[in-house]
């Protein structure tokens, strides 16, 4: 059983070396990678103008639908037979 | 053949398992319902110790061929599986899908923590022997403290197959209570000054170097411990999926429904091996004192190799992060971050004290290819030459 002990304590001596010794052979493996492999920041995309809907485009749109909403019922026009597309101030 | 009704009704009750349950079976099945209990009620590693308690309950069932001796019978298939350490590796291919490499990476010193964790290992392996256990039962016992279940189970497999129910069991059951076992042992060697230390925030990492690691640390680890190799190949293999960015479908698949998958066939597989033949010794509670005893010791060797890598650094390391080291991920790193915010809620440990658990799952793999280079190509219950070898170097004089 002694002897068993002692052999169980070299095992565990000699295991823990092995496991010490790959781990900082990995170590050294990660410090070269980052040292010859440093990171570098990627390009900052453009920031791309993104058309906003304005308060006065949102009421450009509903004077439309009323405009279209009266001169439809004012001509006896069934709805989409009278399309206004633009309307433009003086 | 004339078929009364008092023959049939006697046919009937004599083929039903009532008549034939023995009272080991019907121990073991109580056994099966404490764990369901612990998996659904009290959320104890639920994904693994739910369907190993359903496979014990089904194989403690007479006559339902569902023992993982009982060829032909369905959980016979998937402990071939476990047999011929094909589920382990499986599983390690998916831990590897869901594993960053990144905090380790950014702090690659943070691997000895990993390394000083295994001490729970040695530790239980002394004790094991001291207890009774031969070297390779010993070996087996140990690397619970590895706190890696598919570790676990791939070498109980190869080195004490026999044991394979009970070491499973210990594993899963301690990982599950990580969070009540760490936090007492890590307040217990730190000062409230250690905890409240806070780490530097960790430098960003190349993607090349990330896909690089993994094909370096194959080859690095596997020439050292060839043995290692079905576990670390498949781990790395996983991450490279990951990494590469090139194969997004097997990416998904190994970090999901793989995983899952053999999660079912492997905990089932270990489950259908708890018969009362094989669970119900005294080797089952030496193994259970044991086991606690590996996660207390492998704990307290990360905490204090912590310790002495805090005052190397002048107090630029928390010691906390060296619990994590044992690979319990990500829950031994959860509890890092527990504890650290306990004594300060503004301290953040948790992606440093990922670096030593992703670094303990590396550690316990090559703990597990030490033993299999010292102890397993030899078949049978003889030593290997290696091990004669360091007997009789101790005997001689």
């Amino acid at each position: 059983m002694d002897n068993l002990i002692l052999t169980s304590l070299t095992v565990s001596a000699i295991s823990m070396t092995v496991i010490f010794l790959a781990l900082t052979v990995l170590i050294f493996a990660i410090r070269l990678l980052v040292h010859f492999i440093p990171y570098v920041e990627p390009p900052k995309p453009t920031p791309r103008a993104q058309p906003t809907p304005t308060s006065a485009a949102v009421e450009t749109d509903e004077d439309i639908a009323v405009i279209t909403s009266v001169m439809t019922s004012h001509l006896s026009q069934l709805p989409g037979n009278l399309q206004v597309i633009n309307i433009q101030s003086r | 053949m004339e078929l009364t009704f008092e023959r049939a009704a006697s046919q009937i009750i004599n083929s039903t398992g009532f008549t034939v349950i023995e009272p080991g079976q019907a121990l073991m099945l109580v056994i099966a319902c404490v764990l369901l209990y612990l998996a659904i009620w009290k959320k104890f590693e639920p994904l693994l110790l739910l369907p190993i308690g359903f496979g014990c309950l089904m194989a403690n069932l007479p006559m339902s061929t569902m023992m993982y001796t009982d060829e032909g019978g369905l959980l016979n298939f998937f402990y071939q599986g476990v047999k011929h350490e094909i589920i382990p590796p499986l599983i390690f291919l998916g831990v590897g899908a869901l594993t960053d490499f990144g905090p380790l990476l950014a702090n690659p010193s943070t691997l000895m923590l990993g390394a000083a964790a295994q001490i729970g290992i040695y530790f239980t392996m002394v004790g094991a022997v001291y207890l009774g256990f031969d070297l390779k039962e010993a070996s087996a016992i140990g690397i619970i403290g590895g706190a890696d279940g598919p570790t676990s189970i791939f070498i109980a497999t190869k080195l004490a197959p026999h044991l394979l129910a009970p070491i499973a069991v210990a594993a899963y059951s301690y990982m599950s209570l990580v969070p009540l076992i760490q936090p007492p042992i890590m307040r217990w060697l730190t000062t409230k000054k250690e905890r409240k230390i806070k780490m530097e925030q960790l430098q960003p990492i190349s993607q090349t170097v990330k896909i690089l690691f993994p094909v370096v640390a194959t080859i690095v680890v596997c020439l050292m411990l060839p043995g290692v190799t079905p576990l670390l190949g498949m781990f790395m293999l996983g991450n490279l999926f990951r990494e590469s960015g090139v194969t997004a479908r097997l990416h998904e698949t190994a970090e999901t429904h793989l995983i899952n998958i053999v999660t079912i066939l492997l905990a089932l597989a270990v489950g259908s091996s708890m018969t009362a033949e094989s669970f119900l010794k005294l080797e089952t509670i030496k193994i259970i004192i044991l086991g606690l005893l590996a996660f207390c010791v492998a704990t307290a060797g990360g905490v204090l190799f912590g310790k002495i890598m805090c005052k190397v650094s002048g107090g630029k390391i928390n010691p906390l992060i060296g619990s994590a080291g044992v690979s319990a991920v990500p829950m031994a790193a959860r509890v890092s971050q527990k504890v650290g915010a306990e004594e300060d809620h503004t301290n953040f440990l948790l992606m440093h004290a990922m670096g030593p658990n992703v670094a303990g799952v590396i550690g316990s793999a090559v703990a597990a290819g030490v033993f299999i280079s010292l102890f397993g190509d030899a078949p049978g219950p003889e030593t290997h030459a290696a091990i004669e070898a360091i007997t009789q170097s101790l005997v001689a004089p």
